[in-house]
């Protein structure tokens, strides 16, 4: 991946209201002790994938409890204790499935992240990418994407910035219905994801 | 032997503007050009195309086609007329003569504007006019003609000539042919943001390539006492001349 | 006046006619700057994310030929793309008209055991008065975008395509929340938008339906796509049970390849960004068993008119829009009157353009006429519809089809008359100057004379100098 495409990713994810970080591996339990901080965040959602790239587990928040959600809660909770377990999380910390430089957007596969909750329902979000997963713009994006499209039954999504809206006066006002504050950690020594369909 | 060029000069710049016709003659005729005009012209349609009146339309379309001749050029001192004979004629239920007739004609269709810069070839206006001039985009030329520049051009070479852009010159002055009597308040309205930027300019004279616009938006002036003049691009470019005492020889690139 | 009470366009057309309308709400004044305030927001906003792009004009050619390939063999591509969404385990109606869209959505609550519906922005619903009949038939429906709610609260509809609220002040909505909800009055927008999340928050959580529309629908997978700033479409489109979809039968784009394109023509017009902060692209209910994400998935596919528009060889392009309201903020008439004054729940330029055939109702013949064929719609246009000479088109068939304003009839077949004489009309140019020099003070011109001064006929006319001074005639 050229650096360019991460100057460019750097400048447009910024612009749309997200705030990134380039951490080494290292770095990363001091960087998401800060987001905590800054967040006020009590009770912290964990998505499973991500401790495959990062052991966070071994990284506990101060005053703030930490849960792990795995594809095994999804499959088995009913929805109303679902949704129980989810409603009150104040930070989600996920994977993603792809970086789109030209628009600052990150991708979400459905089938890796079914409905995607956890990364709607909380006030902040972080996520953890790898610079590997980053695609120059939306052409090359559906371009990649086409040719798994069979496999990605149940659609896909794009996040670009925070929740906002212009609805009163065109005053911009971030956090509407979704997160107020969207974190990337681009880390840049990270393992590839195992399942990452765009990679 | 000098270039004819057939002048159309819309229905209402004859009644009321005669001033932009004689300007465009002598303008034409000092660019080496021999201007003939049909007597028998009366207008070109546009009042009935744009009401809907498709039948009222065609009659007066046929009718002027017939009269232009076979002059080099077909030049009119409007925007919104000059589309009308080279755009809109073809969408009239014509018989296939009469569409041979009109298609003989529309490669000749020129607004005067367009004529001066592009096929008398003249971008550096000699001459005076020592004011103040805010220009305002009329939509048919800008949007159906694609002219925008070449006044400008035209007028920022006129020696001490300022031009004062206005915001969104390019916005339509709320006139609309009978749109303007149709819904006369509304009309008004949005003509009152185009006076309101055009005195922002605090210019004394506001210039245009279509006496419709200006007929409306001088009216609008005149009737609230305020001291701008409308000027149509001829009467400025034949004044700029006069300023200077008599007309220079122009160097046009393709002046005959 | 404030206040206007069209919810739809079949039932509440302004029967005292669009001028009256017209003039109603050229006197509000505040009404009217703040239309001003935001439609030149929106396109300063366009013309930065506009200027980022070197080949728009480009694009925009594209899109109008992606567009046209669509809409020119329409039914066999709705076919497909409605094969392809039942292969996706989606159910699929086709709704012939509002009636019947507004009984299906409602079957569906009551299969269903629905009580609360959220839903998002959506025009066709409005069109058809999706939310009146559910709410007739005791279903609770809440609107969740913060614009819509906001129109919602107040029993308003939107006054524009993208910004449905964009007519009231801070102050205004301030009072409306702590009327309506009994909060303390703010005017802070923050605050505000705080409070509505919240209320809404708990809505989202015990609906049982949502409803959302479709900004396109993709022929060769069955998807749709959802386009939106705020999260509450994604919120409804994967909390509640039962998903339904609504969307009129034109929204069609041939595949996901064309999205690249699409999006930036739609998100760069719309609202200035290269992309919304939620691009969804979804397909039926979750292959494998989860909790998120909707058991059952539906979606209704909107007429309602619309075959009208495509049996026209010119009408059909008006079904090449992509609902950006770029035509609206550019237009001079939705400047200075806002989209209530229309009437209608589609505006600006191309409301006029597909009013009339959507509606089938005269009261709409109007709104053609009401535009001064500026063109400002056709060159901003992101897919290239030629609004403006829709419009005229749309006035030719009207005078055609109707018997039309007598006086207006008979005036142009005497201006016709007098225009191919030429003698007749120069004695008709000099008697207007003789009226007008005897009359006392200034002629009066009906529609003219009240704010502008009409011009006097000046002595020599052209013609006349050219007899006294050139004598040459072709
Ligand atoms: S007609 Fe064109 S400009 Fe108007 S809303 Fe539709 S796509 Fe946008």
């Amino acid at each position: 991946m050229t650096s360019p495409t991460i100057e460019l990713f750097k400048k447009r994810f910024t612009e749309s209201g997200g705030r990134l970080f380039m951490p080494t591996r290292q770095d990363v339990p001091t960087i998401l002790k800060t987001i905590q901080n800054h967040e006020r965040a009590r009770r912290i959602l964990i998505e499973e994938p991500v401790l495959r790239i990062f052991p966070l587990n071994t990284t506990p928040f101060p005053g703030a409890s930490t849960e792990i959600l795995s594809f095994g809660d999804r499959k088995h909770s009913t929805r109303s204790a679902h949704l129980e377990r989810l409603r009150d999380i104040d930070m989600a910390i996920s994977t993603v499935d792809g970086l789109v430089a030209e628009t600052g957007s990150i991708l979400m596969v459905h089938r890796n992240h079914p409905g995607q909750w956890h990364v709607l329902l909380p006030p902040a979000v972080v996520f953890l990418a790898s610079p590997h997963q980053l695609i120059g713009d939306l052409e090359a994006l559906f371009a990649r994407l086409s040719r798994e499209l069979e496999s990605l039954e149940d659609g896909y999504h794009l996040i670009t910035g925070p929740s906002k809206t212009a609805d009163i006066e065109k005053q911009l006002v971030i956090g509407m219905h979704g997160p107020r504050s969207v974190y990337l950690l681009l880390l840049s020594d990270a393992p590839s994801p195992e399942r990452d369909p765009t990679a | 032997m000098a270039q004819t060029v057939h002048l159309f000069i819309p229905c209402f710049v004859n009644a009321f503007f005669p001033t932009v016709g004689i300007a465009c003659v002598e303008i034409l005729e000092n660019l080496g050009y021999r201007v003939v005009y049909s007597t028998d012209q009366t207008c070109c349609g546009q009042p009935a195309y744009n009401s809907g009146y498709v039948k009222e339309a065609r009659s007066l379309a046929t009718r002027a086609i017939q009269l232009f001749g076979v002059a080099d050029y077909i030049v009119a001192p409007s925007g919104s007329c000059t589309a009308m004979l080279k755009h809109y004629y073809g969408t009239l239920p014509l018989t296939r003569k009469e569409r041979q007739d009109w298609d003989l004609c529309r490669n000749r269709f020129y607004e005067i504007t367009q004529f001066i810069t592009r096929v008398a070839g003249v971008n550096h206006w000699k001459g005076t006019f020592p004011h103040s001039v805010t220009f305002h985009d009329a939509c048919h030329a800008l949007r159906e003609l694609g002219i925008r520049d070449e006044p400008r051009q035209l007028l920022t070479r006129i020696q001490r000539l300022k031009l004062i852009e206005m915001p969104h010159a390019d916005r339509c002055c709320g006139f609309g042919g009978t749109f303007s009597v149709k819904f006369p308040e509304l009309s008004t309205a949005i003509l009152e943001a185009k006076i309101a930027s055009l005195k922002q300019t605090g210019a004394e004279f506001v210039v245009s390539t279509d006496s419709s616009c200006l007929m409306h938006i001088a009216g609008y002036l005149k009737k609230h006492g305020e001291s701008i003049t409308a000027l149509h691009l001829v009467e400025v470019l034949w004044q700029a001349w006069k300023n200077d005492g008599s007309p220079p020889i122009l160097n046009g690139t393709h002046a005959p | 006046m404030d206040h206007n009470p069209l919810t739809n366009p079949t039932r509440n057309a302004p029967a005292s006619g669009f001028k009256q309308w017209v003039r109603l709400y050229l006197q509000n004044s505040r009404y009217r700057e703040n239309i001003r305030r935001a439609t030149e927001h929106a396109l300063e906003q366009r013309r930065l994310a506009v200027d980022e792009i070197p080949d728009w004009e480009r694009l925009r050619q594209e899109g109008h030929r992606r567009k046209q390939q669509i809409i020119d063999h329409l039914p066999e591509h709705l076919n497909q793309f409605i094969e392809n969404a039942r292969a996706r385990g989606i159910v699929v109606y086709q709704a012939p008209d509002a009636r019947t869209a507004n009984q299906f959505v409602e079957q569906i609550a009551r299969q269903h055991g629905v009580r609360r519906i959220v839903k998002s922005k959506s025009m066709v619903t409005e069109e058809i008065g999706l939310n009146a009949h559910l709410q007739q038939n005791g279903l609770e429906v809440v609107e969740t975008d913060l614009g819509e709610y906001i129109v919602q609260l107040a029993g308003e509809t939107p006054v524009h395509l993208v910004g449905p609220a964009l007519h009231k002040s801070r102050q205004e909505i301030g009072q409306l929340f702590a009327e309506k909800l009994g909060v303390t009055y703010t005017e802070d927008p923050s605050e505000l938008t705080r409070l509505a999340r919240n209320i809404l928050r708990e809505k989202f959580l015990t609906a049982d339906m949502g409803i959302t529309g479709a900004n396109f629908g993709i022929v060769d997978s069955g998807r749709v796509v959802v386009v939106e700033n705020e999260g509450n479409a994604r919120l409804c489109m994967t909390l509640p049970r039962i998903r339904v979809v609504i969307m009129g039968m034109e929204r069609l784009i041939p595949s996901e390849a064309d999205l690249p394109l699409f999006l930036t023509l739609l998100c760069r017009s719309a609202t200035g960004q290269r992309l919304t902060s939620y691009v969804s692209i979804t397909g039926g209910p979750a292959s494998s068993p989860s909790p998120e994400g909707p058991e059952k998935v539906y979606y209704v596919v909107v007429d309602n008119g619309r075959s009208r528009l495509l049996q026209d060889p010119h009408l059909k392009k008006a079904l090449y829009c992509i609902r950006c309201a770029a035509c609206y903020n550019i237009c001079p008439i939705y400047q200075t009157i806002g989209g209530h004054a229309y009437g209608w729940v589609y505006q600006g330029p191309i409301g006029a353009v597909i009013t009339p055939e959507l509606s089938g109702d005269q009261r709409a013949d109007d709104l053609p006429f009401a535009s001064t064929l500026c063109g400002a719609c056709s060159d901003i246009c992101p897919v290239k519809i030629p609004l403006h000479h829709l419009l005229l088109y749309q006035r030719q068939r009207i005078v055609q089809r109707t018997s039309g304003p007598h006086s207006e009839k008979l005036g142009f077949a005497l201006f016709e008359k007098l225009a191919r004489h030429s003698m007749l009309w120069n004695r008709m140019i000099r008697l207007l100057g003789k009226v007008q020099r005897v009359f006392p003070g200034e002629l009066p011109v009906p529609g003219w004379t009240h704010s502008r001064i009409f011009p006097r006929v000046e002595w020599p006319t052209f013609t006349q100098w050219w007899q006294k001074h050139k004598r040459k005639t072709p």
